[in-house]
Order: structure tokens, then C-alpha cells, then sequence
């Protein structure tokens, strides 16, 4: 008779571990009933449900070189698939806020060059999009999309809909020729700069 | 006692939903600036300026060269804003070098004239932090080597001046052939350097 009952138990016990259940009050539970004599049964309620799914079905990961900042205007697209059940929030963070390169510098002169960032996000049934400058995704006051998107928090440039590897969306860097009109003029160098771009399941 | 078991195992087996982690991508990008010198505003590559000076009479009513003040002053004022540029150089230490060449006429001179006149070229360079510094090149001696000019260019405004003096005929009181082709310049080079 004990044998029974652990079998009994086990078979709630596997219902379990398959399942992805939300919390279950215990005290909306149905009460197993136990005859002495007889087998042992029960009913378990499981409910589940399945957060929203959002990620890179392509990632927006590439590396870029540029030539002559300077003297000539130059832009990157990089394409990418979302890959979000729902809406979602993607969000840019940008190491050094602009091209920049390590050499001193002195009066007149600077060895930080601007570019601005487009981003567009493409949904099943809506689109997205923003512009930033480089400077302001790493000082935080781009309004569109600063930041690293997370789950239950409203950083990033938000999708409506979903947008399950859907093609379409693309983040663009640009910059004109930095020219010689000022304030500053670029020093001689190698310049670089990273993005990091992330996206969340939208709050 | 069964029930009180097994409410509590399903307790400990159920567990919310997990919030998702952020997915990133990362670009990386990279740009250049060329060591380079221009003149700005650029017109055509930007790698040179010119400026023709039409300096007129040379001679005095004697028929000797005009003073040297005189003709300094003439130059300044035949060339005029053309004299003074800007150059942008990207470089820390770029250089400089200057050949000033006479003004000469092809009509031959005899014993006592001259159809060469002479004169120093003065190239005024103001710098971004030290005082401004001028490099010259007398027309009579070889062209002038590149040097370093130690500290970058100043960066706004026109940074390269160029103004003449010692003016003067290969010997002292020659008289000036009468002619009307004498012609000579002034080349200045500005290089990124190192």
C-alpha cells in the first residue's frame, strides 16, 4: 500500500517538473481525499503561462573602418532581425562618444570626432525610430535610445509590435566630413569608438 | 498529513515566470585622419596657394634698384590679403621650407648693370602654443632645408604670412636693364612632417 501512494506521488511529481508553472496558491489547491484501504489519488491544478520571447534573430555585431574623417562623409548600415514575440525596447550605449583617438592634443585641435546614430525597428505591424549622436549615448541624453534594454524597464527605443525575424530593421551610423570650419580641428590618428546595442521584451 | 506533504512540495516545485536577460551586438568601428597639410578653404586638392605680385617699376629715377623698404612695402601692398593663408596641418610637428628665387629678365646686362634683383623671403608661421616664429630664405643662397617647426599650426585664422626685404641687385648700385620680364617667386612648402 505505501508503494502505491509513492507512486501516486510521483506521477503529480513529474506534471511538475514539465510544466513552466506561474505560482500556485496553495490554498486553491483541490484537498486529495485518502481512504485507508484504497489507493492513493489527487488533483493538481497547474497553471502556466510563457513570458514574452525577445531577442537578435540576426545581431547587429560588425566591425567597421572608415578612412579620411576628415575630409570626406562616410556612413554604416547594419541590418538586423529582431526576434521578439513581443513589444520590445532596443537601446545603444556608446563607449567613447564619438570617434576618438588617445594622442594629445592642444589648443584648437581635438581627438574626438561626432557621428550620429539612426536606429530603426521594423514590427509586424508597426515601425520605430530615433537618432542620437554619439556624444549623447554615452553621456545618457539621448532621449530615443540610451541605454541597455531590460526586461521591466523603459531604456531604449520601443517596438509596438512584434517582430519575429521580420528583415527591415537597421541601425546607421553617419558623419559628414569633419572639414576645418571648427571649433576644433581633428588631429592625425586612428580613432574608434564601440556600440553596444540591446534588446528586451518591452515593459 | 499526506496533504500537508504534498501542498508543500508543489510549493517548492513551482516557480514564477523568469524575467528574460537583455541580448546585446556590439560595432566596433574605426576611422583614420591622414598626417596632412591644406589650405583652407580648400580650392582644387587643397595642396597649394598662389599668389602673383606685380611689383611694377623696380627702378629709382637714377636708374638703380628702388629702397628695400620701399619694395617690402610694394610687395605687402601688390599682394595683399593673398599673402596671408591658412594652412591646417593634422600633424603635431609639421615642417616648413622656403626657396625664394630672384626676379630676372632675360635682356643681357653689361659690365655695371644688373637683370637680376635679389630679396629675402620671410615666411611668418603662428603656432598653436609658442610664440609665432619666422623662417627665411635670401633669393642669393640655396633653398632653405625643411625644419621642424616644433608645435602645431595655429588652428583657426591665417596661420602662414608671407613678406619680403633686403631687397637688393647683385652688387651695390648697379643699374636695372630696362625691361619688362622680370619674374621670380617664392615657393613655401609646409609638410605633416614625422
Amino acid at each position: 500500500m505505501v508503494g502505491m501512494r509513492v507512486k501516486g506521488l510521483s506521477a503529480v511529481l513529474g506534471l511538475l517538473a514539465f510544466a513552466q508553472p506561474v505560482l500556485a496558491d496553495p490554498s486553491t489547491l483541490p484537498s486529495p481525499t485518502y481512504t485507508p484501504g484504497s489507493p492513493f489519488t489527487g488533483t493538481i491544478k497547474v497553471t502556466a503561462s510563457v513570458g514574452g520571447a525577445c531577442g537578435f534573430a540576426s545581431a547587429p555585431s560588425d566591425n567597421y573602418s572608415v578612412s579620411d574623417i576628415d575630409t570626406a562623409d562616410w556612413f554604416r548600415q547594419k541590418d538586423f532581425n529582431l526576434d521578439c514575440n513581443v513589444a520590445s525596447r532596443v537601446a545603444v550605449i556608446s563607449t567613447n562618444g564619438g570617434l576618438k583617438t588617445t594622442s594629445p592634443i592642444t589648443t584648437g585641435y581635438t581627438n574626438l570626432a561626432p557621428y550620429t546614430v539612426d536606429l530603426f525597428l521594423q514590427g509586424s505591424t508597426t515601425t520605430s525610430s530615433g537618432s542620437c549622436t554619439a556624444a549623447s549615448l554615452k553621456d545618457g541624453t539621448c532621449t530615443d535610445f540610451y541605454g541597455t534594454a531590460q526586461i521591466g524597464q523603459t531604456a531604449g527605443l520601443r517596438l509596438a509590435s512584434s517582430s519575429v525575424n521580420i528583415p527591415g530593421s537597421y541601425i546607421k551610423l553617419r558623419a559628414p566630413a569633419y572639414g576645418f570650419a571648427g571649433p576644433n580641428l581633428l588631429i592625425n590618428g586612428t580613432y574608434s569608438d564601440t556600440l553596444t546595442i540591446s534588446v528586451a521584451a518591452a515593459p | 498529513m499526506k496533504k500537508i506533504a504534498l501542498l508543500a512540495l508543489a510549493a517548492t516545485i513551482a516557480t514564477p515566470s523568469m524575467a528574460q536577460t537583455a541580448v546585446t551586438g556590439t560595432i566596433n568601428i574605426t576611422g583614420t585622419v591622414a598626417g596632412k597639410c591644406s589650405v583652407v578653404p580648400v580650392s582644387g586638392d587643397g595642396s597649394t596657394f598662389t599668389a602673383n605680385v606685380a611689383m611694377g617699376e623696380l627702378a629709382a629715377t637714377d636708374g638703380t634698384l628702388k629702397a628695400t623698404g620701399t619694395l617690402a612695402t610694394t610687395f605687402g601692398t601688390a599682394g595683399g590679403s593673398a599673402l596671408s593663408v591658412r594652412v591646417v596641418c593634422t600633424t603635431a610637428t609639421p615642417t616648413i621650407a622656403v626657396d625664394a628665387d630672384p626676379l630676372v629678365s632675360a635682356t643681357a646686362a653689361p659690365t655695371g648693370y644688373a637683370n637680376t634683383v635679389h630679396y629675402r623671403a620671410n615666411v611668418l608661421v603662428a603656432k598653436a602654443t609658442t610664440a609665432s616664429q619666422t623662417y627665411t630664405n635670401d633669393s642669393d643662397a640655396a633653398a632653405s632645408s625643411a625644419v621642424s617647426i616644433g608645435d602645431r599650426l595655429a588652428a583657426t585664422g591665417n596661420n602662414v604670412t608671407v613678406s619680403t626685404s633686403d631687397w637688393h641687385t647683385p652688387a651695390l648700385g648697379e643699374l636695372l636693364v630696362a625691361a619688362t620680364d622680370y619674374s621670380g617667386k617664392i615657393v613655401v612648402t609646409i609638410a605633416p612632417g614625422a
